[in-house]
């Protein structure tokens, strides 16, 4: 199950599993954050469970409308990292 | 009556018996959770149906009752636990396939809905993540020969393979069983503005360099279940035998 937690008003927790099954969930919540946000943003992604190929494109996606500088990715748990760099795709959140 | 029906007609016979002692076998794990006799029961029942699919050539119940087969495996060998979440699960699973039994019977196209990618993902997580999770018969075959080689191996997936229940992720597990991944490039250039995004659909492709001893036939067994509209190329670009 998907959590998406305000942290501050810069500030965003993302748990659980960001795939195919939340992701209209995930994104309905990155798209209001982007839409109420100015400034930095902090994304801490410490509690996601699992991620698949359709939660990292609208991380990536959602970062890219922001600008890259705007928005950070904090706390990747080491087995998605894992995951990611199995499908050269760990590079899209740096 | 051609072979080809007598075929069905047994294995559709059989898979509703076999999904049925399935269903019995979980539900006595409720109350004994360690039984060897269930376990291996159930297992012999998933695998038999996986062979009975594969004769026949539905591919949708091979690629799901693969995951499963490995799930059970896993069960089996007390590398995980009949708890009740997984109990829960693998009788989900039994009313998935008895729903594509159906559709095979009845003459039907096969139809892959929400439920199947549901329970298909949620297994899984219950296989075993570290030697990939499906590993079809073909694959585990000998190599051709001890020649290693270099593939140049292009996925362009379709952009619904998400909702199928399959992954492009387990493709690279797999072809990482296989030999070893020198390089794995992903695409975003298609990923459209937040704004057009649509969530569930898949907007990257893939480049991967693989060294392995396995045939290209091996290779592309990989790929079985993601044919038709995925576009996968596959190259052999060199033979490292050259530089030995």
């Amino acid at each position: 199950m998907l959590q998406v937690n305000g942290a501050g008003p810069q500030a965003l927790s993302i748990s659980g599993d960001a795939t195919v099954h939340e992701a209209n969930t995930l994104y309905a919540a990155l798209a209001g954050l982007s839409l109420a946000s100015e400034g930095q943003i902090s994304i801490d992604l410490g509690n996601l469970e699992a991620m698949d190929v359709s939660g990292l494109q609208i991380l990536v996606a959602f970062r890219r409308q922001l600008g890259a500088a705007r928005v950070s990715f904090r706390n990747l748990p080491a087995h998605i990292l894992e995951t990611l760099m199995l499908g050269g795709m760990d590079c899209h959140l740096r | 009556m051609a072979a080809q029906d007598f075929l069905k007609i047994g294995f559709v016979t059989e898979a509703e018996e076999l999904l049925s002692g399935m269903e019995d076998g979980l539900l006595s794990l409720e109350s004994s959770p360690d039984s060897a006799e269930a376990l291996n029961g159930i297992f012999r029942a998933g695998h038999t149906i996986k062979g009975g699919a594969g004769l026949l050539n539905v591919d949708e119940i091979v690629a799901f009752t693969h995951v499963l087969e490995n799930v059970l495996d896993r069960l089996r060998k007390k590398e995980i636990a009949a708890d009740q979440e997984l109990v829960t699960l693998l009788l989900s699973s039994c009313d998935v396939i008895r729903r594509l039994v159906t559709c095979v019977s009845e003459e039907r196209p096969i139809v892959v809905d929400d439920d199947y990618g549901r329970v298909l993902a949620a297994l899984r997580k219950f296989a075993d993540a570290t030697v990939g999770i499906v590993k079809a018969t073909a694959i585990v075959e000998a190599p051709d020969d001890q020649h290693e080689r270099v593939f140049r191996i292009g996925l362009h997936p379709r952009e619904d393979l998400l909702e199928t229940g399959q992954d492009p992720l387990m493709l690279l597990l797999e072809l990482s069983d296989l030999g070893e991944l020198l390089a794995v490039e992903s695409n975003m250039d298609r990923l459209p503005p937040f704004a057009d995004l649509e969530a569930q659909k898949i907007y990257l492709s893939w480049r991967v360099l693989l060294r392995s001893q396995r045939s290209r036939r091996a290779i592309e067994d990989v790929f079985t279940f993601v044919r038709g509209d995925n576009r996968v190329e596959i190259a052999e670009v060199m033979n490292c035998e050259h530089f030995k």
